[in-house]
């Protein structure tokens, strides 16, 4: 077909689409999704029994704001990706990885002396409230987010699922944080962090083919 | 293209995304003189050319709802064309490596075919100085002497497995760095 045809074929076909919504709607909007799960998930749950405890420590401020900084910054650029000609800062992109390498680290570091078979097992054991916590919220939330992006044109689909995934996997964190007053690294790792990479991995092939789909229309 | 220009192909894509026919022709007919320009820059021969222009104009299509009036409309054109051209090199890398198979001495891929002779040579030059001294004495011998992999084998006193492993290695990491380049240069 010769590209004349082709511009008169799609010319002559062309239909009012909705427009996506600005930025920084779509960017409001998912903040406010976050919020309103995370506030049904701990309504529903409760709040950590030692919360008026920690509340005050400096430790547990800098891990609420460092998660929730993680949530807004890896929703912005899943949001900012998916949408081609919106330029994305390397540096924040790094920001994000690394602090998910260091922190896995530290926990993978910190989870070593106390590693036995019997901590395993006791550990496992007593995780399987965390690890509902993290699948229905992963799973909530990553679905509809994936599906959101998908609307758009994602033209690097691994990336910005990847993004979306990590969005989910913090918000996650974040709700987690308030609801498991436990602080042992076994237990962080396995109990939190194990959950969260199965829902990433599985994101990650479901938004890779979910996504993808954009570039296959136009092939 | 002027800032007016711009200007006047983003008010016709507005239009476009309001269902109006003459506009979007209009619009895609300027887009692919664009396009063809940007592609023609990165590619050849002609038909490849088209042929990229004319997906890219299947993409505009397909994201045009996500354009939003008022941005500059130029760089929503050229990211998703450059996707396309990178979609392109891609596809055309993973066909060449499924026709040459293992084996080094098949493979035809021609890096950097609408670059000039200059910037050819320069990146010819860096990619090869990124070879360990081995695989670019392996490369060599096959490619510029012409050897076989056993002539090659008898000279360097290796077997002939090694010389085509280490040849092929060579040979990756050649095509990688000049595609690593192309993309840096634009």
């Amino acid at each position: 077909m010769r590209t004349n045809d082709l511009i008169s074929n799609l010319a002559e076909n062309v239909t009012p689409v909705r427009r996506l919504p600005p930025f920084s709607r779509r960017f409001a909007l998912f903040l406010f999704l976050g919020s309103a799960l995370g506030t049904l998930t701990i309504g529903y749950f409760g709040f950590r029994r030692d919360l008026a405890l920690v509340a005050s420590t400096f430790f547990f401020q800098l891990q609420t704001v460092a998660l929730a900084s993680l949530f807004v910054l890896s929703t912005r650029l899943a949001l900012l990706l998916s949408v081609p000609g919106e330029r994305v800062s390397p540096l924040q992109q790094k920001v994000i990885w690394g602090s998910l390498v260091l922190s896995l680290s530290a926990l993978v570091a910190a989870s070593l002396p106390h590693f036995s078979e019997e901590a395993l097992t006791h550990t496992l054991a007593t995780s399987g409230n965390c690890i509902r916590y993290v699948g229905v919220v992963g799973l909530a939330y990553g679905i509809v987010f994936l599906s959101y992006l998908r609307k758009a044109a994602p033209l690097y689909p691994l990336q910005t699922g990847a993004l979306a995934l990590f969005s989910t996997g913090s918000l996650s964190a974040l709700i987690v944080h308030f609801l498991c007053k436990s602080t042992a690294p076994l237990h962080l790792l396995l109990g939190h962090y194990l959950p969260l990479a199965v829902v990433t991995v599985a994101g990650l092939v479901l938004g890779q083919l979910i996504l993808r789909s954009f570039s296959k229309i136009a092939r | 293209m002027t800032a007016e220009q711009e200007l006047e192909l983003a008010s016709l894509l507005v239009k476009a995304q309001e269902g109006n026919g003459e506009a979007y022709r209009d619009f895609l007919d300027r887009s692919s003189h664009y396009v063809r320009r940007f592609v023609a820059r990165r590619l050849s021969p002609a038909q490849t050319v088209e042929d990229v222009v004319q997906e890219t104009l299947l993409s505009l299509h397909s994201a045009r709802h996500t354009y939003v009036p008022g941005k500059p409309v130029v760089p929503w054109i050229h990211a998703i064309a450059q996707r396309r051209v990178f979609d392109y090199l891609r596809k055309r890398m993973r066909s060449t490596e499924g026709k040459a198979g293992p084996s080094f001495d098949q493979d035809e891929w021609q890096p950097g075919e609408a670059e000039s002779e200059a910037t050819s040579h320069l990146a010819v030059r860096d990619a090869l100085a990124n070879l360990s001294p081995q695989q670019r004495d392996i490369l060599g011998l096959l490619k510029i002497d012409g050897l076989s992999t056993r002539e090659v084998s008898e000279r360097l006193r290796i077997t002939e497995a090694s010389v085509r492993v280490t040849a092929h290695r060579a040979y990756e990491k050649f095509k990688s760095y000049l595609l690593v380049k192309h993309y840096e240069n634009e």
